[in-house]
């Protein structure tokens, strides 16, 4: 027992691939204990919605699964995940863009009045007060483009490097820079917006 | 918040602008520029306000982001990856694998004698199975083992009893059952003579011996009480005629004994 859990930490996410590539069943299955919980939170971060970044973390897994044979030659299982985890958010973003954006923008417009409403009517609790700056950030990073909100969650959820990053969305390094910028800046006025709503109590 | 709430609302209403030198700020925060990009960077801070202020201001958006991130993966729900993962990529391998592997297992597993058991129980069923399929007939009797197939035979569903004989036509065929009926009709008509003509004689022997003990006082045969009544002077009548006659026919009731004639015969005395 001892051994095994040992094992498990010393193993590095390369080696049980390469041990899930060679038929080892289980070896893949502990890749998605490691990583399930990022991943999900990568893809709640990109994409803002519960069952959106349930499903799209599956299909992250069972993408990697199916190929298992394309991590070969990669530095490191991290990116790769990270890689296949945000094009999968892209390909739903795609699917579904005039129906998520329209929904985003409603859900704005919602969240501003809720955020007065429960400010005028509660005494705030500490607990609540985080929790609504929470749910702020939350529209916020949903609202940016998804161009933005993509690099700033790879980058603040996962810390990812802005190489890591560019390869993974196949675009140049100076891009991710300069579309990072915009977003902490985009964020930063949106956040600055909420607070000023929730802040003449 | 409260720090980032003061820095920002300084600027509010005026939409922060940046000095064109955002993706150097972006990886000064982000600690992804080298050393020398670094301290050129620290000396444009100390002489730009407006990146001084957008520094700040992105720690408290990055720290809100943070707080938020450790939300989601404390909220994180059940994603029954593993699971979901099973059915889709997991299984059907396994599956395909393990019949394979099983065996192997098995072989490897199992002491020598289970090993040539199961061999030769496998041959066996093989065997069997070819030889069902071939309609194999095995029989032990006295002439000993027989053995055939029945591969290249149609099956034959009834098997329908053959009346005539080949070789013969119904005609044939009728003459020779009517020619032989005729015989046996006749073996046996001579036989019920030979035998009835042997009674008659042995009663007629009888009733002489009778007439000539009594002499002149015979009563005559046909005038016996039941015989006129029973009108039939065949076999039964002369049945019993002794003991250890052949023809016992004692069941028959109601039919005249030979006591009953010799009876008859011997009233008048």
């Amino acid at each position: 027992m001892l051994a095994a859990s040992f094992g498990e930490t010393l193993t590095t996410d390369e080696q049980l691939v390469e041990r899930a590539l060679a038929g080892d069943s289980d070896a893949f299955g502990e890749v998605v204990r490691r990583w399930e919980r990022k991943i999900y939170a990568l893809n709640y971060g990109i994409l803002g919605s519960v069952e959106d970044a349930r499903d799209a973390a599956q299909e992250t897994f069972i993408a990697a699964y199916r190929n298992l044979q394309g991590f070969r030659g990669e530095a490191k299982v991290s990116s790769w995940l990270h890689r296949i985890a945000v094009n999968q958010c892209i390909t739903r973003q795609r699917r579904a863009r005039v129906r998520a954006e329209t929904c985003i923008e409603d859900e704005i417009e919602a969240t501003g009045e809720r955020l007065l409403s429960t400010g005028e009517r509660q005494s705030p609790a500490r607990a609540t007060e985080k929790k609504e700056r929470t749910e702020a950030v939350r529209r916020a990073v949903a609202s940016l483009p998804s161009e933005l909100r993509e690099v700033v969650v790879m980058k603040e959820f996962e810390d990812l490097t802005f190489q890591e990053i560019a390869d993974a969305l196949q675009i140049p390094l100076s891009t991710v820079k300069s579309r990072l910028y915009t977003a902490l800046k985009q964020l930063r006025m949106r956040l600055e917006r909420f607070s000023l709503e929730v802040a003449p109590r | 918040m409260n720090k980032k709430n003061e820095a920002t609302r300084s600027t509010n209403g005026a939409a922060p602008r940046g000095c064109g030198r955002g993706e150097e700020l972006v990886a000064y925060i982000y600690g992804e520029s080298d050393a020398a990009e670094s301290n050129t960077f620290r000396q444009h801070l100390n002489a730009c306000a407006v990146c001084r202020e957008e520094l700040t201001a992105f720690g408290g958006v990055r720290h809100a982001v943070h707080e938020w991130r450790a939300d989601v993966l404390s909220a994180t729900p059940s994603l029954d990856i593993r699971e979901a993962l099973t059915p889709a990529a997991q299984r059907t391998p396994e599956r395909k694998r393990s019949a394979v592997a099983a065996l192997r297992e098995f072989f490897s597993l199992s002491p020598l004698w289970l090993q040539f058991g199961t061999v030769a129980a496998a041959l066996v069923v093989c065997a069997l199975a070819v030889l069902t399929f071939a309609r194999t007939e095995v029989s032990w009797n006295s002439n000993g083992l027989a053995f055939r197939t029945g591969v290249n035979e149609r099956v034959i569903e009834k098997q329908v009893p053959v009346t005539v004989q080949t070789g013969y036509t119904k005609e044939q065929f009728d003459a020779q059952v009517k020619e032989q009926v005729s015989n046996e009709l006749t073996v046996a008509q001579a036989k019920w003579e030979a035998d009835n003509n042997q009674r008659v004689s042995y009663l007629e022997a009888a009733l002489k011996q009778q007439k000539s003990a009594n002499r002149g006082g015979g009563t005559q045969l046909a005038k016996g009480p039941r015989s006129s009544a029973q009108g039939n002077p065949g076999r039964n009548q002369l049945a019993d005629a002794a003991t250890g006659d052949p023809f016992s026919t004692r069941e028959e009731r109601g039919v005249p004994h030979l006591t009953d004639l010799l009876g008859a015969v011997n009233a008048p005395q």
